[in-house]
Protein backbone atom coordinates (compact mmCIF):
# COMPACT_ATOMS: atom_id res chain seq x y z
CA UNK A 1 0.00 0.00 0.00
CA UNK A 2 1.25 3.24 -0.96
CA UNK A 3 0.29 7.00 -0.21
CA UNK A 4 -0.91 8.51 -3.66
CA UNK A 5 -1.30 12.38 -4.39
CA UNK A 6 -4.00 13.79 -6.93
CA UNK A 7 -2.35 16.80 -8.22
CA UNK A 8 -3.64 18.95 -10.89
CA UNK A 9 -0.61 21.27 -12.84
CA UNK A 10 -1.37 24.82 -14.50
CA UNK A 11 1.52 27.90 -16.24
CA UNK A 12 0.48 30.82 -16.39
CA UNK A 13 0.66 31.56 -20.59
CA UNK A 14 1.39 35.15 -19.56
CA UNK A 15 4.34 34.64 -17.42
CA UNK A 16 6.18 31.11 -19.29
CA UNK A 17 9.13 32.33 -20.73
CA UNK A 18 9.14 28.88 -22.85
CA UNK A 19 13.05 28.69 -20.72
CA UNK A 20 12.54 24.24 -20.54
CA UNK A 21 13.33 23.78 -17.10
CA UNK A 22 10.27 22.40 -16.00
CA UNK A 23 10.43 19.77 -19.18
CA UNK A 24 14.05 19.06 -18.24
CA UNK A 25 13.16 18.31 -14.43
CA UNK A 26 9.96 16.22 -15.23
CA UNK A 27 9.48 15.55 -18.91
CA UNK A 28 6.24 13.52 -18.18
CA UNK A 29 4.29 16.30 -16.32
CA UNK A 30 5.46 18.94 -19.18
CA UNK A 31 4.96 19.56 -22.75
CA UNK A 32 6.14 22.22 -25.48
CA UNK A 33 3.47 24.05 -27.08
CA UNK A 34 4.74 25.29 -30.74
CA UNK A 35 1.62 27.09 -31.81
CA UNK A 36 1.83 29.57 -28.50
CA UNK A 37 5.58 28.85 -27.95
CA UNK A 38 4.76 28.78 -24.24
CA UNK A 39 5.27 25.27 -21.98
CA UNK A 40 2.07 23.56 -20.65
CA UNK A 41 1.05 20.90 -18.29
CA UNK A 42 0.68 17.67 -20.37
CA UNK A 43 -3.31 16.82 -20.70
CA UNK A 44 -3.53 14.38 -17.43
CA UNK A 45 -1.20 16.83 -15.14
CA UNK A 46 -3.55 19.42 -16.37
CA UNK A 47 -6.54 17.43 -15.52
CA UNK A 48 -5.28 16.16 -12.67
CA UNK A 49 -3.46 12.87 -11.25
CA UNK A 50 -2.19 10.68 -9.14
CA UNK A 51 1.72 11.03 -7.60
CA UNK A 52 3.82 9.07 -5.30
CA UNK A 53 5.02 11.55 -2.73
CA UNK A 54 8.24 10.96 -4.52
CA UNK A 55 7.20 12.14 -8.01
CA UNK A 56 5.05 15.30 -5.66
CA UNK A 57 8.35 16.06 -4.63
CA UNK A 58 9.52 16.32 -7.90
CA UNK A 59 7.34 18.51 -9.20
CA UNK A 60 7.86 21.02 -6.32
CA UNK A 61 11.37 21.20 -7.63
CA UNK A 62 10.03 22.40 -11.13
CA UNK A 63 7.86 25.34 -9.33
CA UNK A 64 10.77 26.20 -7.32
CA UNK A 65 12.99 26.38 -10.60
CA UNK A 66 10.40 28.59 -13.07
CA UNK A 67 12.71 31.73 -12.76
CA UNK A 68 9.16 33.32 -13.41
CA UNK A 69 7.18 31.44 -11.02
CA UNK A 70 4.69 30.29 -13.58
CA UNK A 71 3.98 27.04 -12.62
CA UNK A 72 0.56 26.32 -10.17
CA UNK A 73 0.03 23.06 -8.03
CA UNK A 74 -3.34 22.27 -6.59
CA UNK A 75 -3.55 19.02 -4.02
CA UNK A 76 -6.87 17.57 -5.05
CA UNK A 77 -6.71 14.26 -2.60
CA UNK A 78 -5.03 12.25 -1.40
CA UNK A 79 -4.82 8.17 -1.21
CA UNK A 80 -3.43 5.04 0.82
CA UNK A 81 -4.36 2.99 -1.95
CA UNK A 82 -2.99 3.14 -5.55
CA UNK A 83 -6.65 4.15 -7.48
CA UNK A 84 -6.84 1.64 -10.75
CA UNK A 85 -7.76 5.13 -13.14
CA UNK A 86 -4.15 6.32 -12.32
CA UNK A 87 -3.06 8.43 -15.24
CA UNK A 88 0.66 9.04 -15.87
CA UNK A 89 1.51 6.68 -13.04
CA UNK A 90 5.24 6.15 -13.05
CA UNK A 91 6.36 4.70 -10.57
CA UNK B 1 4.28 27.67 1.11
CA UNK B 2 6.61 29.45 3.27
CA UNK B 3 6.72 33.09 3.58
CA UNK B 4 10.08 33.70 2.24
CA UNK B 5 9.05 31.35 -0.49
CA UNK B 6 5.93 33.28 -1.29
CA UNK B 7 7.93 36.63 -1.45
CA UNK B 8 10.01 35.17 -3.71
CA UNK B 9 7.22 33.10 -6.01
CA UNK B 10 5.82 36.97 -5.83
CA UNK B 11 8.94 39.03 -7.27
CA UNK B 12 9.91 35.80 -9.85
CA UNK B 13 6.03 36.90 -11.35
CA UNK B 14 6.69 40.34 -11.19
CA UNK B 15 6.42 41.93 -14.75
CA UNK B 16 10.46 43.46 -14.31
CA UNK B 17 11.80 40.63 -13.09
CA UNK B 18 9.87 38.34 -16.16
CA UNK B 19 11.23 41.16 -18.40
CA UNK B 20 14.99 40.85 -17.05
CA UNK B 21 14.27 37.07 -16.99
CA UNK B 22 13.16 37.11 -20.50
CA UNK B 23 16.24 39.44 -21.94
CA UNK B 24 18.79 37.51 -19.52
CA UNK B 25 18.00 34.29 -21.39
CA UNK B 26 18.22 35.97 -24.70
CA UNK B 27 21.93 37.59 -24.03
CA UNK B 28 22.94 34.02 -22.36
CA UNK B 29 21.71 31.97 -25.31
CA UNK B 30 23.11 33.86 -27.98
CA UNK B 31 26.80 33.99 -25.80
CA UNK B 32 26.49 30.47 -25.28
CA UNK B 33 26.02 29.63 -28.85
CA UNK B 34 28.33 32.02 -30.20
CA UNK B 35 31.00 30.15 -28.09
CA UNK B 36 30.05 26.98 -28.98
CA UNK B 37 30.32 27.34 -32.36
CA UNK B 38 33.88 28.87 -32.54
CA UNK B 39 36.16 25.52 -31.33
CA UNK B 40 38.77 28.31 -30.80
CA UNK B 41 37.07 30.03 -28.11
CA UNK B 42 35.18 27.50 -26.42
CA UNK B 43 38.41 25.17 -26.09
CA UNK B 44 40.11 28.43 -24.57
CA UNK B 45 37.79 29.33 -22.06
CA UNK B 46 37.67 25.29 -20.74
CA UNK B 47 41.61 25.80 -20.51
CA UNK B 48 40.75 29.29 -18.96
CA UNK B 49 38.01 28.00 -16.41
CA UNK B 50 40.43 25.05 -15.31
CA UNK B 51 42.88 27.48 -14.44
CA UNK B 52 41.18 30.42 -12.72
CA UNK B 53 38.95 28.03 -10.49
CA UNK B 54 42.40 27.25 -8.24
CA UNK B 55 44.15 30.88 -8.24
CA UNK B 56 41.16 33.15 -7.21
CA UNK B 57 40.84 32.24 -3.62
CA UNK B 58 44.55 32.34 -3.40
CA UNK B 59 45.61 35.09 -5.13
CA UNK B 60 42.96 37.09 -3.10
CA UNK B 61 44.62 36.24 0.40
CA UNK B 62 47.91 37.02 -1.52
CA UNK B 63 46.95 40.31 -2.51
CA UNK B 64 45.66 41.17 1.33
CA UNK B 65 48.45 39.77 3.28
CA UNK B 66 51.34 41.18 0.85
CA UNK B 67 49.82 44.73 0.54
CA UNK B 68 48.17 45.30 4.11
CA UNK B 69 49.03 45.94 7.55
CA UNK B 70 48.38 42.02 9.17
CA UNK B 71 45.48 42.80 11.14
CA UNK B 72 43.97 44.82 7.55
CA UNK B 73 44.31 41.92 5.78
CA UNK B 74 43.06 39.54 8.32
CA UNK B 75 39.42 41.63 8.73
CA UNK B 76 39.21 42.24 4.72
CA UNK B 77 39.72 38.68 4.38
CA UNK B 78 36.72 37.67 6.96
CA UNK B 79 34.69 39.67 5.58
CA UNK B 80 34.98 38.81 1.33
CA UNK B 81 35.01 35.05 2.86
CA UNK B 82 32.08 35.72 4.96
CA UNK B 83 29.91 37.32 2.01
CA UNK B 84 30.93 34.68 -0.68
CA UNK B 85 29.70 32.18 2.36
CA UNK B 86 26.45 34.23 2.78
CA UNK B 87 26.09 33.87 -1.57
CA UNK B 88 26.82 30.43 -1.58
CA UNK B 89 24.62 29.23 0.80
CA UNK B 90 22.11 31.72 1.75
CA UNK B 91 21.16 33.65 -1.27
CA UNK B 92 21.30 31.30 -3.79
CA UNK B 93 19.22 28.40 -2.07
CA UNK B 94 16.63 31.18 -1.48
CA UNK B 95 16.46 32.32 -4.89
CA UNK B 96 16.97 28.91 -6.30
CA UNK B 97 17.96 29.64 -9.92
CA UNK B 98 19.01 26.97 -11.89
CA UNK B 99 21.93 27.13 -13.62
CA UNK B 100 21.44 26.88 -17.29
CA UNK B 101 22.19 23.83 -19.62
CA UNK B 102 21.32 25.40 -22.78
CA UNK B 103 21.74 24.15 -26.36
CA UNK B 104 20.33 26.79 -29.00
CA UNK B 105 18.00 27.96 -26.10
CA UNK B 106 16.27 25.05 -24.58
CA UNK B 107 17.69 23.18 -21.27
CA UNK B 108 19.40 19.93 -22.95
CA UNK B 109 19.53 17.96 -19.70
CA UNK B 110 19.54 17.79 -15.88
CA UNK B 111 22.88 16.94 -15.30
CA UNK B 112 24.46 20.57 -14.60
CA UNK B 113 20.79 21.79 -13.11
CA UNK B 114 21.02 20.35 -9.47
CA UNK B 115 22.78 23.27 -8.34
CA UNK B 116 21.71 26.89 -7.84
CA UNK B 117 23.02 29.94 -10.13
CA UNK B 118 22.05 33.06 -9.06
CA UNK B 119 24.54 35.13 -8.06
CA UNK B 120 27.60 33.88 -9.43
CA UNK B 121 30.13 33.83 -7.15
CA UNK B 122 33.52 33.28 -9.51
CA UNK B 123 31.74 36.80 -10.76
CA UNK B 124 31.70 37.99 -7.20
CA UNK B 125 35.98 36.82 -6.84
CA UNK B 126 36.36 38.69 -9.78
CA UNK B 127 34.74 41.67 -9.22
CA UNK B 128 36.78 42.29 -5.45
CA UNK B 129 39.80 41.39 -7.46
CA UNK B 130 39.37 43.68 -10.17
CA UNK B 131 38.57 46.28 -7.75
CA UNK B 132 41.37 45.64 -5.02
CA UNK B 133 43.99 45.42 -7.69
CA UNK B 134 43.02 48.80 -9.09
CA UNK B 135 42.25 50.38 -5.75
CA UNK B 136 45.42 49.56 -3.96
CA UNK B 137 47.47 50.43 -7.28
CA UNK B 138 48.94 46.75 -7.69
CA UNK B 139 51.42 46.12 -10.51
CA UNK B 140 50.16 45.13 -13.50
CA UNK B 141 47.03 46.00 -13.66
CA UNK B 142 46.82 46.21 -17.78
CA UNK B 143 47.44 42.65 -17.46
CA UNK B 144 45.67 41.00 -14.69
CA UNK B 145 42.71 43.01 -14.95
CA UNK B 146 41.40 41.81 -18.25
CA UNK B 147 41.68 38.29 -17.13
CA UNK B 148 39.58 38.90 -14.14
CA UNK B 149 36.97 40.34 -16.40
CA UNK B 150 36.72 37.82 -18.63
CA UNK B 151 36.54 35.34 -15.96
CA UNK B 152 32.71 36.43 -15.69
CA UNK B 153 32.18 36.34 -19.57
CA UNK B 154 33.78 32.72 -19.13
CA UNK B 155 31.00 31.50 -16.84
CA UNK B 156 27.88 32.25 -19.15
CA UNK B 157 30.08 31.44 -22.11
CA UNK B 158 30.37 27.47 -20.62
CA UNK B 159 26.80 27.97 -19.83
CA UNK B 160 27.11 27.76 -15.89
CA UNK B 161 25.54 30.76 -15.42
CA UNK B 162 23.00 33.17 -16.60
CA UNK B 163 24.44 36.93 -17.59
CA UNK B 164 22.70 38.80 -14.63
CA UNK B 165 23.61 36.32 -12.43
CA UNK B 166 27.96 37.43 -13.56
CA UNK B 167 26.63 40.79 -13.51
CA UNK B 168 25.04 40.80 -10.02
CA UNK B 169 28.10 38.63 -8.45
CA UNK B 170 30.53 41.34 -10.13
CA UNK B 171 28.93 44.52 -8.54
CA UNK B 172 28.96 42.62 -5.03
CA UNK B 173 32.38 41.60 -5.19
CA UNK B 174 33.23 45.47 -6.27
CA UNK B 175 30.80 46.41 -3.53
CA UNK B 176 32.50 44.45 -0.68
CA UNK B 177 35.97 45.48 -1.81
CA UNK B 178 35.28 49.72 -1.78
CA UNK B 179 33.34 48.81 1.49
CA UNK B 180 35.95 46.89 2.83
CA UNK B 181 38.73 49.14 2.06
CA UNK B 182 36.99 52.26 3.16
CA UNK B 183 35.86 51.15 6.39
CA UNK B 184 38.43 48.80 7.56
Amino acid sequence: MSKKIKIQLTIDPELCIACGVCHALVPEAYTYDEKTDKYTPTPEYKQGVFVSPKQLEQIKETIDSCPVGAIKLKILETAEDEPSNAPGNQD
Amino acid sequence: MSPLTRLVTRIKQSKPVTFIVRIDHKISDWLEHFVRSHSVISKFFVFFKEITNFVGIPLILIILFLNLPLQRAVKLSVLWILILLFIEYVVKNVIKRKRPYHIDGKWAGTEKIKSFSFPSSHAYVAGFLTTIWLLLHLPAAYFFVPIFLLLPISRVALNYHFFVDVITGFVLGVLVAVLGIMLI
